[in-house]
């Protein structure tokens, strides 16, 4: 691909552009975009989103009126964001943080994305320090041992990501940003969706263990626990914005782990959301998706039980032509993304046994997959085939320069 | 005088004591053993949650429970509290509370512990040993509604304490026996020790390793509990002060406040069947060997303290029961003896003079149970007497008292912030000596729980990150309680039918040498102790209660996982039964279009 992302946004608004030429060098990207409805980040209510073959679920619904009506972002500016996805999630949005409700198997998901985020990042710390005479292992005054840990050590328990700026491009109601937050991150969660954040701020503002700094003017401060000062988590810190990702991106700030979890699935053009994600991310820095794959499996899972035999998800929540394969995720980071030249080459690339993505050697998939038995989501282990056909995780880890 | 197999009835089985129970107790306790002072209703929600179930709405915003005592140790006092009160007025039209005052950072924590029984202890030892949980802060606030103090000036010297908890074998009938035998000095099957040695053993090491990470209360009631603005935590008033948590654990025994807050009922009954127990005296021995014989009445069982000490646990009717404790010391000292070897008819016999005696408000002569006794003992044979408990001698008087027993499960261990553990999750019947072992196998989990969710930042009060325990720990209790229970019937059953299958079983069982093995690594879940007070140098007196990795142990692993593919192969079915039914009825939806 020869498109660059700067021109990416210097073309923004003339979307049809971009799309054209992907589609000619790709044809699954033509894919991701022939397809419509569901949810992400969002920004523009104004310009309507790029939508050939709309089905049932995209025909515009009624305008909501609450909607982006903060932060709206200029009219002239390109977006990912899909407002049909958008409407569909506001009007989900009281919901988020009903557990055994519509959301109920994302929250059980949550511990466990996090759980690969962890690994992620956990791997990616040097133990920079080194061991010394000074750091050894001692004994204190109660004749107590107390062993040297580095920090690659500490960094695998407790506050894992202090220090770090992370950010949570469609945080939803909170539920990752909330736990990025607990572990020490420097966390900033955006959406498209202004109930979206309103949900997620309200529900961290009454919260007294998180590190929570109330920016935004939709939250109406609570008798108590909205003052960033009378926090009892020390470090990190939790902010939310009505924002789409490709705004953020204008404003030039990086992150060291930048997470969209469930997302990529929901925009428009996903290829220009990478880009727009790849951008935010520092040199050295992680970024970590998860999404599900486009498989019969997968229609059969996320779309049929889910949604219309069991019912644990609103209809209409997927759409399966919207649905990324692992491949080509991987193709696309090496074709579009800089490949090796700018992510480190630390995945085996070996999506599926090759077969689509070969030659790839960027980035890791592991699947994840719900064990009803147990009521708890799984990572697949790694190596094992077959893990990544409905939901995977993705990282890709970006090259210190 | 017996016949030789009615003679030699009783159940043996070899424990060792561990080293922690060759000191003496420092004062005679009165108290009954806390799991079983119950008094109250069978179907256990109390007033208060029974009341407050009917405005569901109302309680998630608003509920506050007079709650009684937060103490386990001083459970007898809310027990009745709890039983009496009637509970928080009707929450229809409640007059709107007064706001929760705003609480300060040092007054907010994440964890908060109601009860500093043997499960609160616990909970509070385990979550001190895991890193994730203890390297940032994690704030714990362990609150005891009575006073300490006599835990931490437990000096083990003076009289055994009649608090005392086993890991015991499993039950035999009382028409034969089985015979579990020593599996060397190194691995008994069990170990016996005080209530108050295990807590003060606990408390220390809270106490010296954590300093600032978990604060300790006593003498502290909850007078409230209420819901926080949002539900992200619990606001908890003592007297004029409030804290809070993100999570509450119900560590506070039977009549759990914290279970009546959360709306959780439980289900269960009572046994018509009180236990009366005591420290019996006896020549010195090598005392290494619990017994337990199956009554028609209800278990008797012998468990060892000492060379020269003994811990009695003898369940039977409440009105036999009443009547033992006014034969005195010295009676009941005989009646034990009696209990023990002489045959049902018999005792029965002797049972009702007794119970006559005492209605009638006269004293049962000792001198005529002495004299049966003595007939008895005349008549049995060395082998006979090789397979039963040695003589009593005496009985100390301090130590005798008795309780109800009963079986009760919470429906639930989690409610809305809100965990439930040990007694407040369930009690049991003593019989196979698993209520201790239950409490610390749900607290080891919870900690192992806390330690992931805290690892991948999660809420640690929110339903998601609580399900797992749930998922491990309600199963395995349930399990063990509906077990008991059916051996609490079982071997007090007198049908001929199924005394002649339960004795052949037995038979079977004690010839069978790996299926004895299974049975006595069983006790295994008590494996579970050796982590919460195992380990840290700074640890008093925590001996792991059983070696890892014996045979028997994998044996039991063996059994669980067996178990497990039980339970997993029943829940597929009943989720393929869910989907045909899904689909069958997508289907009809379809067709009726």
């Amino acid at each position: 691909m020869s498109l660059t992302r700067s021109a990416v946004i210097a073309v923004a608004g003339s979307k049809s552009v971009v799309k054209q030429t992907q589609q000619r060098s790709l044809s699954w990207l033509s894919r991701w975009k022939s397809s419509t409805p569901d949810a992400a980040l969002a920004s523009s209510s104004t310009l309507p989103p790029p939508q050939p073959l709309p089905s049932p679920t995209s025909t515009p619904t009624t305008p909501p009126p609450t909607t982006n009506t903060t932060n709206q972002p200029p009219a002239n500016a390109f977006s990912t964001v899909n407002q049909a996805e958008i409407d569909h999630f506001s009007r989900l949005s009281s919901q988020w943080w009903n557990e055994k409700g519509e959301f109920g198997l994302l929250h059980k998901m949550n511990p466990t994305r996090m759980e690969f985020v962890r690994q992620k990042i956990a791997q990616g710390v040097q133990d920079d320090e080194g061991w010394s005479f000074g750091k050894r292992d001692r004994v204190d005054a109660e004749g107590r041992l107390i062993k040297w840990e580095g920090e690659a050590a500490k960094r695998v328990q407790g506050k894992w990501l202090e220090g770090m700026d992370v950010l949570d491009v469609g945080c939803g109601g909170g539920l990752l940003s909330e736990s990025l937050a607990r572990v020490g991150g420097n966390v900033l969660g955006i959406d498209a969706s202004s109930h979206n954040i309103a949900i997620a701020s309200l529900h961290a503002s009454q919260d007294p263990f998180l590190p929570f700094q109330s920016g935004s003017p939709l939250v109406a401060s609570t008798s108590q626990s909205t003052d960033p000062t009378n926090r009892v988590g020390k470090t990190g810190s939790l902010q939310y914005r009505h924002t789409s990702a490709e705004e953020l991106l204008q404003e030039g700030k990086q992150y060291d782990v930048v997470c969209s979890m469930e997302v990529l699935e929901h925009v428009d053009s996903p290829g220009e959301f990478l880009k727009c994600l790849a951008d935010m991310v520092k040199p050295g820095g992680h970024l970590i998706l998860s999404t599900i794959s486009r498989t019969p499996l997968s229609q059969l899972l996320t779309i049929t039980m889910a949604e219309h035999v069991l019912r644990l998800v609103t209809p209409g929540t997927h759409t399966y032509s919207k649905f990324i394969k692992p491949a080509e995720l991987l193709a696309f980071v090496r074709d579009d993304l800089g490949g090796t030249d700018v992510w480190e080459a630390d995945g085996d690339g070996l999506v599926d046994g090759g077969r689509e993505g070969g030659g790839v050697s960027v980035g890791e998939v592991r699947g994840i997959v719900y064990d009803p038995l147990s009521g708890q989501w799984r990572l697949w282990k790694e190596g094992l085939p077959f893990g990544d056909l409905c939901n995977y995780m993705f990282h890709i880890r970006k090259k210190t320069m | 005088m017996p016949s030789p197999h009615t003679a030699t009835r009783a159940l043996r089985q070899v424990l060792a004591t561990s080293s922690s129970c060759t000191i003496s107790a420092g004062q005679p306790s009165r108290r009954a053993i806390p799991a079983y002072a119950l008094r109250g209703r069978t179907r256990s929600s109390s007033a208060a949650a029974s009341s407050s179930t009917n405005a569901r709405a109302a309680y998630r915003l608003r509920r506050s429970v007079n709650t009684a005592s937060a103490s386990s140790s001083s459970r007898r006092n809310h027990s009745t509290i709890a039983a009496e009160q009637p509970g928080p007025p009707a929450p229809a039209p409640a007059p709107a509370p007064t706001p929760i005052p705003d609480i300060s950072d040092g007054d907010t924590y994440d964890i908060v512990i109601i009860g500093a029984g043997n499960a609160g202890l616990a909970l509070a030892c385990t979550l001190l040993s895991k890193p994730a949980l203890m390297r940032d802060g994690t704030r714990i606030l362990l609150v005891e509604g009575g006073s300490l103090d006599r835990v931490r000036s437990w000096s083990g010297k003076g009289e055994w304490e009649n608090r005392v908890w086993t890991a015991s074998g499993p039950p035999s009938s009382s028409t034969s026996q089985i015979h579990f035998p020593q599996m060397g000095p190194d691995n008994p099957m069990a170990y016996m020790t005080e209530n108050t040695n295990l807590q003060r053993a606990l408390l220390r090491k809270i106490e010296q390793d954590g300093k600032g990470r978990i604060v300790v209360q006593e003498g502290k009631k909850v007078e409230e509990m209420r819901m926080g603005e949002g539900g992200r935590w619990v606001g908890l008033r003592f007297g004029d002060d409030w804290v809070r948590g993100a999570v509450v654990v119900g560590a506070d025994g039977y009549n759990s406040p914290v279970r009546a807050f959360s709306d959780i009922s439980s289900f269960g009954h009572g046994y018509d069947t009180h236990a009366v127990v005591a420290t019996l005296h006896h020549s010195p021995l090598h005392n290494h060997t619990a017994f337990q014989r199956f009554l028609s009445t209800g278990p008797i069982a012998f468990l060892p303290l000492s060379h020269d000490s003994t811990t009695l646990v003898w369940s039977t009717t409440p009105q036999l029961v009443a009547a033992y404790k006014a034969l005195g010391p010295e009676g009941l000292a005989m009646m034990v003896n009696l209990g023990f070897c002489m045959d049902e008819p018999g005792l029965a016999r002797i049972n009702t003079h007794i119970l006559t005696a005492h209605q009638q408000g006269t004293r049962f002569p000792t001198a005529l149970l002495d004299e049966q006794w003595h007939g008895l003992l005349a008549n049995l044979t060395t082998a006979q007497t090789a397979s039963l408990p040695p003589p009593i001698t005496s009985v100390a008087p301090a130590t005798i008292a008795s309780f109800p027993l009963k079986l009760s499960h919470a429906e639930s261990y989690v409610g809305e912030r809100t965990v439930l553990v040990g007694d407040a999750a369930h009690t049991i019947h003593p019989l196979a000596g698993q209520g201790l072992n239950m409490g610390l196998a749900d607290v080891k989990v919870l900690g192992e729980v806390w330690e992931r969710v805290k690892l991948n930042g999660g809420d640690l009060g929110a339903y998601t990150s609580l399900l797992p325990y749930t998922r491990e720990r309600y199963p395995a209790n349930h399990l063990l309680l509906s077990t008991t229970d059916k051996l609490h019937y079982l071997f007090g059953t007198r049908i001929p039918g199924i005394n002649w299958a339960r004795s052949v079983g037995m038979d079977v069982v004690n010839e069978l040498g790996p299926l004895k093995k299974l049975l006595m690594g069983r006790v295994g879940a008590q494996a579970s102790a050796t982590s919460i007070i195992g380990g840290g140098a700074g640890g008093a007196g925590g001996s792991p209660m059983r070696p890892e990795g014996s045979v028997y142990e994998k044996a039991a692993d063996g059994m669980d996982a067996l178990r497990s593919v039980k339970t997993v192969a029943g829940m597929a079915v009943a989720a393929g039964r869910e989907l045909v039914k899904g689909g069958a009825r997508q289907l009809l939806e379809r067709l009726a279009k």
